[in-house]
């Protein structure tokens, strides 16, 4: 078993040395679609940090009449955490909304010349951000029909429906056409692997004829061209590393230190997600490059 | 002992070959002439069970060779040697390597194939020349490599599909004695050709083939004028 297996990596490591320029062009044209696959992963991240900073946007306020209790107010921030559709609450109290509105209009002397200094006419409020935009008038519904409906007054859903469903739109939209432009490159990086493959075995098929003549079986003859499909697949990945890391320094970093990308703070290209993208690259290159040459073999080997 | 018995070939409607039968005796040397498109390759691509056909059959030693499931067709092929008239070396791989190929399938120790490709190469006349590539050899020395390969699994049956087709006549002749040569050391050869010179000049057995069939069998012939062979 070992003599096969050294001998099945000898010949594909000889083959591919001495088919020099098939063999480059080979790695050279993997690597192109290996690169497409990482600019697509790269910019899913993009657009799902995107995504998550609109949706982060999306939320509602509930206000509340001034006679409401407080204590009332917190009991139902606590009920509203314990939902699934909610991700967080913010209570705003009344002089929290009156300090963040003088805040906000410090410079602005005639609003704060018009209202008075020690009435506080700001209502207290819950903020509410959901898990998932669509949920936002089940949320609010929920409030509205539960046992402290009486205590609340209004909520920002009526005035802002019209930019929430905006935002849910774009939101929809980046999601839908990033996923087609992503089904839609990646058959074509596959396609181009493939087809590579199939046409370095295709001016290789009277080798495969041989070998069967002279007594090969179909495995000894098919695993060769497994490995060096894989071997381009390595090389490529190793070379495609190498581009995307210079992207990464040249491009990349300097657009994320003047905010250009990223979501709330947060780098979107940390280093974990680098060594996914080589793990990716290698994956598919592996896998692709491998079953590809093992079905461009089988239409030869039929002799 | 190699037996076609009433071997039929069809191509659709074309007939290739048409009720042929003979016996091949274990260290005869057959050569099968006849013009191209007699179906000389045709009989050989089904000798490699490269193909079946359509009615009859082909026993060696009293077996049927079509009947053998696909996958120990490449063990029954590593009985037969092949030579054939574009030499069909790897050409990516060394003279050494290309003999060595046929050995190295058979899963043979890497001492025992160097033992065996250095005493081929010998016997061939291509000491020292190892480690050329096929590309670099002139078409009678690319004959020689592609002899040896037949050679080294020690077949007892070699077959030779026009080896010297892409010679020129000094080739052709050494060629022909080199496998007189192997004949007289055990083994059975079965050569087609359409080269006068080179039936006259082994002046064995020979079979006639035209238009699918056998028009005659001498056991010590020359070639038959009677027949445009071009």
């Amino acid at each position: 078993m070992f003599i096969f297996w050294h001998r099945i990596f000898k010949s594909a490591w000889q083959s591919f040395r001495r088919n020099g320029w098939l063999s480059l062009v080979a790695v050279f044209i993997m690597a192109q679609a290996l690169l497409i696959v990482s600019i697509l992963a790269s910019l899913n991240v993009v657009v799902g940090s995107t995504i998550k900073s609109i949706n982060e946007r999306i939320d509602v306020a509930v206000f509340f009449k001034e006679t409401a209790p407080e204590a009332d107010i917190l009991l139902l921030k606590q009920a509203a955490e314990g939902w699934p559709d909610v991700r967080e609450v913010t209570y705003v109290s009344s002089q929290e909304a009156l300090n963040k509105f003088l805040e906000e209009n410090r410079n602005r002397d005639i609003i704060r010349s018009i209202i008075p200094e020690q009435e506080n006419f700001l209502p207290a409020s819950l903020e509410i951000k959901v898990t998932d935009p669509y949920k936002i008038e089940s949320v609010v519904g929920q409030m509205r029909n539960g046992q402290y409906s009486k205590l609340i007054s209004e909520t920002s859903l009526e005035d802002n429906q019209k930019i929430i469903e905006k935002l849910r739109n774009v939101s929809g939209f980046i999601q839908r056409s990033s996923l087609i432009l992503a089904v839609v490159l990646v058959g074509i990086a596959l396609m181009i692997i493939f087809n590579t493959i199939r046409i370095t075995i295709f001016t290789r098929r009277q080798e495969i004829e041989i070998m069967k003549l002279v007594g090969a079986t179909d495995w000894y003859i098919r695993w060769p061209f497994i490995i060096e499909g894989m071997m381009y697949g390595v090389i490529a990945t190793l070379f495609t590393t190498v581009l995307l890391a210079l992207g990464y320094a040249v491009i990349v970093r300097p657009m994320m230190t003047s905010y250009l990308i990223s979501a709330s703070g947060n780098p979107v290209f940390s280093v974990s997600f680098l060594i996914f993208l080589v793990g990716l690259q290698l994956a598919v290159g592996l896998v692709v490059g491998g079953m590809s040459s093992y079905w461009a073999t089988r239409k030869h080997l039929s002799i | 002992m190699i037996e076609f018995d009433k071997i039929t070939k069809h191509y659709g409607a074309h007939k290739v070959l048409d009720s042929v039968s003979f016996t091949i005796r274990p260290q005869e040397f057959v050569t099968l002439v006849g013009p191209s498109g007699a179906g000389k390759s045709t009989l050989i691509k089904l000798l490699l069970c490269e193909e079946k056909p359509t009615f009859g059959r082909i026993t060696i030693d009293g077996k049927d060779i079509h009947l053998l499931k696909e996958k120990y067709i490449p063990y029954y092929r590593r009985q037969i040697g092949v030579v054939f008239q574009d030499f069909k070396l790897l050409p990516n791989k060394t003279v050494a390597e290309n003999i060595a190929f046929a050995l190295e399938v058979s899963g043979l120790p890497d001492d025992e194939i160097d033992q065996e490709v250095a005493k081929i190469l010998e016997l061939v006349g291509l000491k020292g020349r190892g480690d050329s590539f096929p590309k670099e050899l002139s078409g009678g020395e690319a004959q020689r490599v592609a002899i040896a390969r037949a050679l080294v699994f020690k077949p007892k049956f070699l077959i030779a599909d026009e080896p010297t087709g892409n010679l020129d006549p000094k080739n052709a002749g050494e060629i022909a004695k080199l496998l007189l040569k192997i004949n007289s050391m055990g083994t059975t050869v079965l050569l087609a050709t359409h080269n006068r010179d080179i039936v006259d000049m082994i002046n064995r057995r020979v079979i006639s083939l035209d238009d699918g069939k056998v028009m005659r069998d001498k056991r010590r012939g020359k070639y038959d004028t009677n027949y445009n062979y071009q």
